[in-house]
């Protein structure tokens, strides 16, 4: 099957400090394909480099659904149907619910005027509200709002979209465990709907859960990449998490 | 939905009937310089208020306009009609050059270049090149607009009073329009969460660039209009005290409101008027007068408006209409 998302050799540098570092791999369509990491291993890096925002990778090429996209400007990448998320929580504060989802319904595909005010833009926003369970609270404007409705938001206005792929960047971090629940029901249904997804998460058990496969990175490198239940044994992985200390425990007991 | 048809209708009403309910040629001047004003600051408020791109220069597209039309119809004998266009042209070919460099560097080059643009082109004007703009003194002898040879030069001209009146309709409609359309949404968009608004297919830079230029485009129009109304123009509609009171217009009135700058610009054209016989202490006064409204509604004047303006119609609800959704939403 020809991959949908495909990095070849991607670096990116500051000064003299690699990021990411000579990185490949691949995703393949419909299937969730989990990041994890320790801290500053570069996968948000990785997910900026791969969406340009807000910078390219220095080098290494990008092939998204067979084209190479490194060096398209952000905006244009994301009209091909890539779309991402944010860690840090991002919404526009001036704006009710809903147009923070139209937003992405008439922005997401190339703006023209004849479909910006269309009914296709207002049906796609309508959808993906519904569908992150937010449509009865659609009026609301979001000042002081929990964390959980910001990151739902941030989903849905990527589904409104119609992304064919979805990069997301840590959705369960900081939620309750009856909130991650949720979350890890709404990326099956984003699954379900044949959309790939890539995504970034610490929370180790929601990435097992969700995840075909899953890529470990470490000071910007690939440690291990698999299935979930291979990656979770692997030494190497152990080792990044816990240390070299740990390492000992495990080969005796 | 009826209150801010009230506080729009009845200041509209008596703008109509003005000329019916006042003949004083001063009350009528104020008010032509007041659209004029008004104008300029909605116009700035497009880019400072809803982009958050500070652009010190906005004043300098309104003395592009003022001159391009006065040196067009007193030099080339161009029809001021074609000079009132001619000069929004210009001023948005201005905007183009000092956008178009700038505007991939970041808000503070932008805002650098923008500053140090409008004193260029302050310094520029007073050198008189090529004996165009008349250095110091200004350009005078401007020849008037003219509807079937009635002259719209000062205010005494009713026709006058109408056709300021139109333009400033006119262009706040078009503005009022552009801020609720999908444009708008992407100028909001893009002041609240930059980097958010990239990554739901927003080009910055395009937008960027459309409130610039468009924001020129009608200040250049109502800055040839002030030059053909009034005859003269001096290179101090660039001096320090008139960039300060129109930027005054815009933060006093409420930052991205439209309405606020407007209702601003009659105070404070009004105000700086009425007060200019008291010399140095008009500025106390003023100062005095915007201090302690801004203590009490640190939004601006729009602030005190602020729980009517929630009832004006949103752009989710425009289309909601058009597509007749039912209660749940469903079609």
């Amino acid at each position: 099957m020809e991959p949908i998302l495909k990095c070849e050799n991607v670096s990116k540098y500051f000064g003299d400090f690699a990021a990411v570092k000579d990185l490949s791999f691949q995703v393949n369509p419909g299937e969730v394909f989990g990041i994890a990491g320790p801290n500053g291993a570069g996968k948000t890096t990785l997910f900026n480099i791969i969406s340009n925002i807000p910078f390219p990778p220095s080098s290494g090429k990008i092939i998204f659904n067979g084209a190479e996209i490194q060096g398209l400007k952000p905006h244009k990448i994301c009209h091909l149907g890539l779309v991402r998320t944010f860690q840090i929580p991002a919404i526009f504060n001036e704006m009710s619910y809903l147009e923070n989802v139209l937003v992405g319904g008439i922005f997401g595909r190339d703006f023209s005027f004849y479909h910006s005010n269309s009914k296709l833009s207002m049906d796609s926003a309508y959808e993906a509200i519904k569908l992150v369970g937010l449509f009865e609270e659609r009026d609301k404007h979001p000042k002081g709002v929990p964390l959980f409705d910001i990151k739902r938001l941030m989903i849905a206005s990527a589904v409104a979209m119609k992304p064919k792929l979805l990069l997301l960047d840590e959705p369960v971090g900081g939620l309750n465990s009856s909130e991650i629940m949720q979350l890890v029901e709404l990326i099956r249904k984003l699954q379900s709907k044949g959309i790939t997804v890539v995504i970034i998460e610490h929370v180790m058990t929601c990435l097992m859960a969700i995840s075909q496969r899953v890529m470990i990175l470490n000071y910007g490198e690939k440690l291990a990449e698999g299935k979930p239940e291979e990656v979770a044994g692997n030494e190497d992985v152990i080792e990044a998490y816990l240390g070299k200390e740990y390492r000992k425990y495990l080969r005796t007991g | 939905m009826k209150k801010i048809y009230i506080i729009i209708l009845i200041p509209l009403a008596i703008l109509i009937f003005l000329p019916a309910i006042t003949q004083r040629t001063y009350i009528l001047h104020l008010a032509v310089m007041s659209f004029v004003f008004a104008i300029i600051s909605q116009n700035w408020d497009l880019t400072m208020g809803y982009l958050g791109l500070f652009n010190f220069g906005h004043l300098s597209f309104f003395a592009i306009g003022a001159y391009t039309s006065g040196i067009l119809s007193i030099n080339f004998q161009v029809s001021p009609w074609a000079c009132l266009f001619l000069g929004g042209l210009t001023a948005m070919v201005a905007g183009s050059i000092l956008t178009l460099p700038t505007i991939r560097l970041g808000g503070r080059v932008f805002s650098l270049f923008s500053f140090s643009f409008q004193q260029v082109l302050f310094y520029l004007i007073r050198s008189n090149p090529m004996g165009l703009t008349g250095g110091s003194q200004g350009l005078s002898r401007i020849p008037p607009l003219r509807v079937f040879n009635y002259s719209l030069q000062g205010a005494s001209s009713i026709p006058a009073y109408y056709v300021a009146l139109t333009l400033f309709l006119g262009i706040s409609m078009t503005l009022y329009y552009t801020v609720k359309s999908p444009i708008g949404m992407a100028f909001t968009a893009i002041r609240d969460s930059e980097n958010y608004a990239i990554s739901r297919g927003i080009d910055p830079f395009k937008y960027r660039f459309i409130a610039v230029v468009v924001g020129a485009f009608f200040t250049g129009i109502i800055g040839a209009f002030y030059a053909h109304f009034l005859g003269v123009v001096g290179p101090e509609i660039l001096g320090w005290g008139n960039v300060v009171l129109t930027c005054c217009m815009v933060e006093f009135g409420g930052l991205g409101t439209l309405l606020g700058p407007t209702a601003a610009a009659f105070l404070l054209t009004t105000l700086s008027n009425y007060l200019s016989g008291l010399e140095a202490y008009r500025n106390i006064i003023i100062s005095l007068i915007m201090f302690f409204v801004l203590i009490a509604f640190p939004s601006g004047l729009a602030g005190i408006f602020a729980p009517i303006k929630t009832h004006a119609p949103k752009l989710t609800d425009l289309i909601k209409t058009r597509i007749n959704y039912g209660e749940r939403g469903e079609k």
